[in-house]
């Protein structure tokens, strides 16, 4: 599995849509749903922590590591 | 901007090259089709099936113990042609002798091109053992069929490798005019066209191989009263392995760049899924 992405919850927990977010962190509504679908290769620190600012949250809510075996 | 105008301008030229040579290759093909001897009204082709087609062969051309006439195109040119012109040539000196009189033109530099030997190389030069060498092509026409059909493949694999190859670099340049990135059709149409100029050389240079044991050497002789005059000119010429390694090492070469290629495909693919 690798890392999993878990932007979808912390959207839903905060109430905030996909859109709102991609206008508050600079990205565009695309890259934004690259990100949320696990398909993106990397992520930058940049946009990390733009995320966590604006959902008021740390880097581990966000992303999650989960073992192949 | 700059980048832009080189890449439009080669995709243009490689259009017009691309629609040249498949004209190129359609009037061929209906010579000889429509046509029995290549020739239509005041237009003839150089490769039909009733006259023959292109072979690379070397010409060799040995005028021992010659006389040289130089000649220039400026006014010294009348003076000296004057000079060693034969009726200007002491006539007895050749009396019952073989000349082969050589013409040179334009004037060449001392010592560029003939060793002078004679006693008055202004007047009279006398050449031993030159010889003049040159690369170029003879027209084969063959009664067997495999050969000839051999000599067919020769001519139009490299005239179709041309246009397919043109077609491909035509079709890199469209795409580098809308997007000047890598992109995969970049990388497969490199890889294609370095494998047919390799594949190109290789299949030329093993038709030569099997055709030049038929060809043999041609030579011309003279003959005076039956017998051979060694002093004469004569001329050799035999098959030439038309390999050109430039094309083949371009080849390998664009090979590796399109490894390359897809290395800075990868990368730039990569660069676009980093958020």
């Amino acid at each position: 599995m690798g890392i999993i992405v878990n932007l979808d919850i912390m959207l839903a927990k905060r109430k905030m849509r996909s859109k709102e977010l991609s206008e508050a962190i600079g990205i565009t509504e695309a890259n934004l749903s690259i990100l949320k679908s696990g398909k993106a290769k990397a992520i930058r620190f940049s946009t990390l922590a733009a995320i966590c600012e604006v959902l008021e949250c740390q880097p581990g809510d966000i992303l999650e590591f989960k073992s192949n075996t | 901007m700059k980048s832009n105008i080189l890449v439009s301008l080669l995709y243009y030229f490689f259009k017009i090259l691309f629609g040249l040579s498949v004209l190129a290759l359609t009037w061929s093909i209906a010579s000889e089709i429509f046509t029995s001897d290549g020739k239509f009204n005041n237009f003839f082709v150089d490769n039909h099936h009733a006259i023959g087609y292109s072979f690379p062969v070397t010409v060799q051309t040995k005028f021992p113990d010659s006389i040289v006439t130089y000649a220039s195109g400026s006014h010294t040119y009348y003076k000296g042609q004057g000079v060693i012109l034969p009726d200007k040539i002491n006539q007895d000196s050749l009396k019952d002798k073989i000349v082969n009189n050589v013409k040179i033109w334009p004037y060449p530099k001392p010592n560029s091109l003939i060793t002078s030997t004679g006693p008055k190389p202004n007047l009279k030069i006398l050449v031993n053992n030159s010889n003049i060498i040159s690369d170029g092509y003879i027209i084969v026409n063959a009664k067997e069929f495999w050969v000839k059909a051999l000599l067919f493949t020769q001519v139009y694999v490299s005239h179709i490798s041309l246009i397919f190859i043109f077609f491909l670099l035509s079709t890199i340049f469209k795409k580098l005019k809308v997007r000047f990135d890598f992109s995969k059709k970049l990388i497969s149409h490199t890889r294609l066209i370095g494998l047919l100029l390799i594949s190109k050389e290789i299949i030329n240079t093993i038709i030569v191989l099997i055709l030049s044991k038929q060809i043999h050497t041609i030579t011309v002789s003279s003959f005076l009263n039956g017998a051979l005059i060694k002093k004469g000119i004569y001329t050799n010429i035999n098959p030439r392995l038309d390999f050109d390694l430039t094309i083949f090492l371009l080849g390998i070469t664009l090979i590796v760049l399109s490894i390359l290629f897809y290395k800075g495909y990868s990368l730039r693919k990569e660069n676009d899924l980093t958020i």
